[in-house]
């Protein structure tokens, strides 16, 4: 049997700090139209939701069946628990102050913009530093009683897949 | 690399990794001798409602295996592969021959009893939020090896619904299972629904009351129309 992922490409993800030009980055990639995808960490909970998230992205552009019209869109609408496109990338999309960014995409798009970041990459693994908790479970809807089974992890992924 | 675990009669079964997670893949398989259209309604109902059935249950704090991945186009769910688990079915086997003991009366096995009423338990916390399984049988209820954590899995013949009829056909269809593969311990039941009264506080007696008159019709059905 033969997964799907097994066959995807490899996209990078990277997770930076000290973030002085956000708003700089967004444009830039903006109006290059570059399928790179730059979000707030602060609904995060860990790498692999980004995973997660991404096999879904993939699956779905890979026979045109994205509900968004660009990879980057269709990442955050895979992470969003929201059927409203709009609202999910307002809510998970990078703005002009943030101060640290998560970037995922194609990584010869990535190597094009990497030197223009004004920040300090810093190792995935650390992505829960920037995890705002409760607004995790007041966006996903995660009750108490779900957590006492569950961890937050589990809950999330699960309704991004289920969607 | 995936391999094949097991194959029921609606699903095959993958185990593999994903991201360095243990995987269990369900693909459900087309059935030839039904109509097309109409299998494929059915297979998309049924995947539909596992994963509807996976996150209720979860989001009440019922224990069901993370969804990771769901490929549409195959109707394949692809999930936690809960390690050190077997299924209550094999628990029950294991603490009745370690035993070695002929005598099968109640009393004599208080970890079966425990496990009777956790099974229960969380039989009953699915119906206090109107969730039936479909499909209680002891295979689809997974134990954690050496504890009582219970994991409910394969939730395809799972609906929303609030009557007491439906969910005393939930708690018959886990009774007829309990009877034929472990007739030697009938007793364990009533430690089953002792659990049941324990977190249905919604309609456990009601549900109850109904089971009685489910046993005596012998058969699961709804008797409508």
């Amino acid at each position: 049997m033969d997964p799907f992922f097994l066959n995807e490409g490899k996209l990078t993800r990277a997770l930076y700090q000290n973030v002085s030009n956000a708003g700089e980055l967004r444009k830039l990639i903006l109006t290059a139209q570059l399928p790179l995808c730059l979000l707030k960490p602060k609904f995060i909970v860990d790498d692999f939701q980004l995973s997660v998230a991404i096999t879904k992205a993939l699956y779905n552009q890979k026979d045109n069946m994205m509900t968004t019209k660009t990879f980057p869109s269709e990442l955050i609408y895979c992470l969003s628990p929201l059927r409203n496109i709009n609202q999910s990338l307002k809510i998970f999309g990078s703005e002009e102050n943030d101060t640290d960014v998560i970037i995922v995409g194609d990584e010869g798009f990535f190597q094009t913009i990497k030197d223009s970041i004004k920040g300090d990459e810093i190792e995935l693994s650390e992505i829960s530093k920037f995890t705002d908790f409760q607004s995790v479970i007041d966006l996903y809807e995660i009750t108490h009683e779900e957590l006492t089974k569950s961890s937050l992890l589990d809950s999330v992924v699960t309704r991004m897949a289920t969607k | 690399m995936f391999d094949l675990v097991s194959q029921g009669a609606e699903a095959r079964l993958y185990a593999g990794e994903y991201e360095g997670r243990p995987v269990i893949v369900k693909e459900r398989f087309r059935k030839a001798y039904r109509h097309q259209d109409l299998d494929d309604r059915l297979t998309k109902e049924r995947l539909k409602a596992e994963l509807r059935g996976i996150q209720r249950a979860k989001a009440i704090g019922i224990r069901t295996p993370t969804v990771y991945f769901v490929d549409v186009k195959k109707n394949s769910i692809y999930m936690e592969r809960v390690e050190d688990v077997e299924t209550v079915n094999t628990t029950i086997g294991k603490l009745l021959q370690e035993s070695g003991k002929c005598d099968y009366s109640k009393h004599k096995f208080p970890q079966l009893e425990v496990l009777g009423h956790e099974v229960g338990k969380i039989v009953g916390k699915l119906h206090q939020a109107d969730i039936i399984h479909g499909d209680l049988t002891t295979s689809n209820i997974l134990v954690k090896i050496n504890s009582n954590e219970l994991i409910l899995i394969d939730f395809g013949l799972s609906h929303m619904e609030d009557c007491v009829e439906d969910k005393g056909v939930d708690l018959y269809v886990l009774e007829r299972a309990l009877a034929s593969t472990h007739s030697n311990i009938p007793w364990i039941f009533e430690h089953v629904l002792d659990g049941y009264k324990q977190t249905n506080s919604k309609d456990g007696i009601q549900v109850l009351k109904k089971l009685d008159e489910v046993r005596l019709r012998g058969r699961k059905r709804t008797m409508v129309g």
